[in-house]
């Protein structure tokens, strides 16, 4: 056998050991391309999870309590309701001053007239009977193509009556509680209100 | 013929070989885009110089221009590889009667000829396609690994370096498996009668 002859032959080999060759390169190839291990991956899921969890814990702290909103189930205008907690300033008789303090709470005129009372040592006999906004806004009714239609032009100037019961007029420092529910029952609103008036009945 | 680009091929095989059916150049620049650093590779293997190489690099594509069509390859790349493998050797030829003959083909072919040089004992009329047969049957037996190694080494004439890369393991383990293959061609040409 000579030399040419081996040469000759392997140079024939048959196409089908030819194409599992390069199919068996092909795939050494691709085992050989550098792989990132599972763990690395969720060590990777795991990081990035830690980051949020630290980055939401610090815009936690700087988020404005105004807006740090829950909500509470209250009963409010004769129905129950879900009413956003909100942080407001409830204003207190201590010492001939009149201080506040900020307490977060569902924001109806009830729950601020409460902690008022709970913050002054008002008792239970002291009650809100009505705390109602009056404007000078119009309602009017006109026609459109043959029908009804509700018009209303909003006022511009408001007023404030919270009616009381009278016996609150029996408390020491009376005209500074007065004040300081004045002050308790219309901030909350966020109402530049013109006129406040405390009724008694 | 001067092929010169960077751009990295998206045809497939079976788009490129359509392209020579249609008689269309641009078959070679895709085949030379995609094939050019494998063939070379062959070539050098060889004939061990680049300007060898790229000659018969460039005969390598005129002989695919001649062949396709009527051929219709299935595997493009075994395909080149064998009209690579044949250029290649005929210069290794012509550079041999000319004493030009240093390259990893003549140490690859040096490894076979240990068992099947005496060439007194042979047959005159075996012929060359049969003995292919029996040596294409014989590595189609083998694991993927070994057939891998018969390839690389003794068809495409790799270094016994480059093959323990591509397999990840040392040198010597490759050698080990070498001679472990070249027992087994040994046996199968002696049972079948090339080798007495």
């Amino acid at each position: 056998m000579t030399q040419e002859k081996i040469i000759d032959a392997i140079t024939d080999l048959d196409s089908d050991i030819l194409e599992r060759y390069f199919a068996v390169k092909a795939d050494l190839a691709e085992k050989k391309k550098p792989k990132k291990n599972a763990w690395v991956k969720w060590a990777s899921v795991a990081a990035a999870c830690m980051v949020l969890v630290v980055m939401a814990t610090f815009a936690m702290q700087y988020i404005p309590t105004e807006y740090s909103l829950n909500y509470s189930y209250v009963y409010a205008n004769g129905r129950e309701t879900y009413i956003a907690d909100k942080n407001v300033w409830i204003y207190y008789v201590d010492k001939g001053e009149i201080e506040r303090e900020r307490v977060k709470l569902p924001c109806t005129a009830e729950n601020v007239f409460i902690t008022w009372k709970h913050l002054n040592s008002v008792g239970d006999e002291v009650e809100l009977i009505e705390c109602k906004i009056v404007s000078n806004g119009n309602e009017s009714t006109s026609e459109f193509e043959g029908q009804g239609v509700a018009n209303y032009e909003p006022g511009d100037y408001f007023v404030l009556n919270i009616t009381v019961t009278k016996n609150l007029q029996f408390y020491e420092d009376y005209e500074l509680l007065i004040d300081s529910l004045e002050k308790s029952m219309s901030e909350y609103s966020n109402i530049d209100f013109d006129e406040i008036n405390v009724l008694f009945n | 013929m001067e092929l010169q680009t960077n751009r990295m091929s998206t045809m497939s095989d079976e788009q490129i070989v359509e392209l020579y059916w249609q008689r269309d150049e641009q078959a070679i620049k895709e085949t030379d885009i995609k094939y050019k650093k494998f063939l070379l590779s062959v070539a050098m293997n060889i004939v061990h110089d680049i300007c060898d190489s790229e000659e018969c690099l460039n005969d390598t594509y005129i002989g695919t221009w001649n062949a396709i069509p009527p051929a219709k390859p299935l595997a493009l790349q075994a395909f080149l590889g064998s009209i690579m493998r044949r250029t290649a050797i005929d210069r290794f030829r012509a550079n041999k009667r000319q004493k030009r003959i240093a390259s990893e083909f003549t140490v690859s072919l040096s490894e076979l000829e240990e068992f099947i040089a005496d060439d007194s004992d042979m047959s005159a009329e075996i012929e060359t396609k049969e003995l292919a047969k029996t040596i294409s049957n014989f590595v189609r037996s083998l694991p993927d690994r070994q057939m891998f190694i018969f390839v690389s080494r003794y068809y495409i004439a790799d270094p016994i370096s480059t093959i323990s890369k591509e397999l990840g393991c040392s040198v010597s383990t490759v050698k080990r498996e070498i001679e472990a293959i070249k027992i087994g061609l040994k046996k199968q040409l002696e049972s079948e009668g090339y080798i007495v």
